[in-house]
């Protein structure tokens, strides 16, 4: 089993390097994403200190908490793969080479581009869909298709860096003198 | 081919690319796509997949988990770990086993801010093992009790793979967070007395007292008046009836950890009582709960001057790799469990089970054995989320003499004690490899011994929780 949450300061693995500009891209987004997560944090909190205080809450806050984690979830996805952060089960395949382990690795990046490109094209229709049909959220009244538009526009950029992390991996092995 | 076959199969082809090193999200995902059309079309796959990514992730519910992982990241890097370590190795250090005593109850209040149990290994593993290190103790036997700490940072509540858990069983986090709460204290105090009888059968483990242990408390002489005034409040105000048997519990548990605790980590201890007691005295949503501890330990860490720009864009990165990792096998655990939804598996697995006349304790039991057979070879939140579709229909159909709510809870608990003994027990359990990327020439093997006996306590915890429904269910009643 990989790691999750690799502590910082620990050595990563041979096949790890420093940040290069997949990494530097995507993690700049995953803190704006953060930073949004942090906004609508304080929100929730101001809320629940005017419901507590002077027993009127923020109305409809939920719904920016709703929006702003679809968002934030989706600016963490591309850094999440651009660390190699997703869990995975190695245990079966230690036996194997390292050269075949990380072919197999570059062949499921290949595969998890192809289906975040496959999702990012049905929230695009999700989007027109919306847009159409003019969907609001119940109490704000906010219209829904700008946060899946930029839901959809992260999940095209997962499949970007998952298409970009393959050809990484064996650039590295090749590196190495794989 | 009907749908539970379909079902089955997927099953095992799900497995199969997991071996074939499938990121776990990845291969629920990709085996849910393709039974879901296979049972009904791709169309209905495209039109499922149009916004269900989207709202899966808009769920208000769910974003409890980044910000509950904010709010750990946050603590961890305002240092309030360290200042829990440090005040607990005041108050224990001089003990024979004292150090790794203090790692247990510093654990016990980081797990209180934080919910992730690799999280916590990680910060004690950083905060902790070079001084339990320094002071002489056995190598194993200290990454082994930083290993089963971290486990409390689950076992407390707050609880990410509870949170897990309850959305996947469409049940109350808060109703969880109160009944993990007895289970999760006596995890501490029995981990604390292995630590104390395993350190008088084998003395090698731990020095000998240390005369020189540092004793670092800060007290003021007012807190403890404080904390006193605080108890008298409480007792006056449920006497009137003006609070409700959760706030004067919450505010006599205030009372005393203001009396009693150091100042250095006063913040922190507010701060898990805040977020906890108003959870639990639905004050608050677990959400806006999360939303406030995770303000809150950002201005604590400002205002101590631990958090900077750079401490709060590193936990916003760590953040983001942990939530991206957790969030990709929940979509993937959602668009598999859509496709066994529509094979009927569950359904029928639990209505067959259901009216077989099997014990229903053993059946608990089979699938308890299952878990920590599993939990040894994968990642324990991908198998609660794979698991629970098909298992949680069954335990519901079950008669275990209690509601079908209580029963809900006492198995949720359950669950988070097998899956803290899936993160430490060998051949794979993820703490213990997260301890051994810190802790260079301490071979894994033994922490693997050190861990060992904490097992037992685990397993001797799982059969009171088993045998006692009310360990679990006692403070929830209490509180509703």
């Amino acid at each position: 089993m990989t790691r999750v949450e690799r502590p910082e300061g620990v050595a990563e693995g041979a096949m790890e390097g420093p940040p290069d500009a997949v990494e530097r891209l995507t993690g700049a987004i995953a803190v704006a994403g953060g930073l949004l997560a942090l906004v609508v944090a304080v929100l929730a909190t101001a809320s629940v200190l005017m419901r507590w205080l002077f027993d009127a809450p923020i109305d409809g806050d939920f719904e920016y908490v709703k929006m702003a984690t679809a968002v934030a979830v989706f600016a963490y996805l591309p850094y999440t793969q651009a660390r190699r952060g997703n869990i995975m089960a190695d245990t079966f395949t230690l036996w194997l080479p390292r050269r075949v382990t990380v072919w197999m690795d570059a062949a499921w990046d290949l595969v998890y581009a192809a289906l975040m490109g496959f999702v990012a094209y049905a929230l695009l229709h999700g989007t027109l869909d919306a847009i159409r049909s003019g969907e609001t959220t119940m109490q704000r009244q906010i219209p829904l298709w700008p946060s899946i538009a930029v839901a959809a526009a992260l999940c095209a950029l997962l499949a970007v860096t998952a298409a970009v992390t393959a050809p990484r991996l064996i650039r590295r092995l090749v590196r190495q003198g794989g | 081919m009907d749908g539970p076959t379909v079902a089955l199969i997927g099953f095992a082809a799900m497995l199969g690319l997991i071996v074939l090193r499938a990121p776990i999200g990845l291969a629920m995902f990709v085996t849910g796509a393709v039974g879901y059309a296979y049972l009904s079309s791709g169309m209905a796959l495209y039109g499922y997949m149009k916004t269900n990514a989207y709202h899966q992730f808009a769920n208000y519910t769910l974003s409890v988990i980044p910000l509950f992982i904010l709010m750990g990241a946050l603590a961890e890097r305002a240092g309030i770990a360290a200042a829990l370590f440090r005040s607990a190795e005041g108050l224990l250090g001089r003990m024979r086993g004292g150090l790794a005593m203090a790692v247990i109850l510093a654990c016990t209040g980081f797990g209180a801010i934080c919910g992730s149990s690799v999280a916590t290994t990680a910060t004690f593993g950083r905060a902790a093992l070079p001084e339990l290190r320094r002071y002489g103790y056995d190598g194993g036997f200290a990454t082994g009790t930083i290993a089963v700490g971290g486990t409390l940072g689950i076992l407390i509540p707050p609880s990410v793979i509870l949170v897990v858990y309850a959305i996947s069983t469409e049940q109350n986090i808060a109703k969880l967070f109160q009944a993990a709460l007895i289970p999760g204290l006596l995890a501490a105090l029995s981990y604390c007395v292995t630590i104390w009888i395993v350190t008088r059968r084998n003395p090698g483990l731990a020095p000998e007292v240390m005369r020189d242990a540092p004793v670092r408390r800060r007290r003021t002489r007012w807190m403890p008046a404080l904390g006193a005034l605080i108890v008298v409040i409480a007792a006056l105000a449920r006497g009137l009836g003006e609070i409700g048997s959760g706030g004067a519990l919450a505010l006599v548990a205030l009372g005393g950890i203001v009396a009693l605790v150091d100042a250095a980590i006063m913040p922190a201890i507010l701060i898990a009582v805040a977020v906890v007691g108003g959870i639990y005295g639905g004050v608050f949503t677990p959400t806006e709960g999360a939303a406030v501890g995770a303000v809150a330990t950002l201005l604590a860490g400002v205002g101590q001057g631990t958090l900077g720009w750079r401490e709060i864009v590193a936990a916003i990165r760590q953040t983001a790799e942990t939530a991206g990792m957790i969030f990709l096998i929940l979509l993937g655990a959602e668009v598999f469990g859509a496709f066994m939804a529509l094979s009927r598996l569950p359904t029928i697995a639990a209505d067959g089970i259901g009216g077989s006349g099997l014990s229903p304790h053993l059946v608990l039991v089979i699938m308890l054995g299952f878990y920590i057979l599993l939990g040894a070879v994968m990642d324990e939140l991908a198998m609660i989320l794979l698991t629970l579709p098909v298992f949680f229909p069954i335990i519901q159909a079950l008669d275990f003499g209690m509601p079908a709510d209580d029963a809900a809870i006492w198995f949720g608990i359950l669950v988070l004690i097998v899956v803290g003994i899936g993160l430490t027990a060998p051949p794979i359990g993820l703490n213990v490899f997260v301890i051994s990327s810190l802790a260079r020439g301490i071979p894994i093997t033994a922490t693997y011994r050190g861990v060992l006996p904490f097992l037992v306590a685990d397993l001797l915890r799982l059969g009171l929780v088993l045998g006692v429904p009310g360990v679990a269910l006692w403070l929830v009643r209490l509180l509703n």
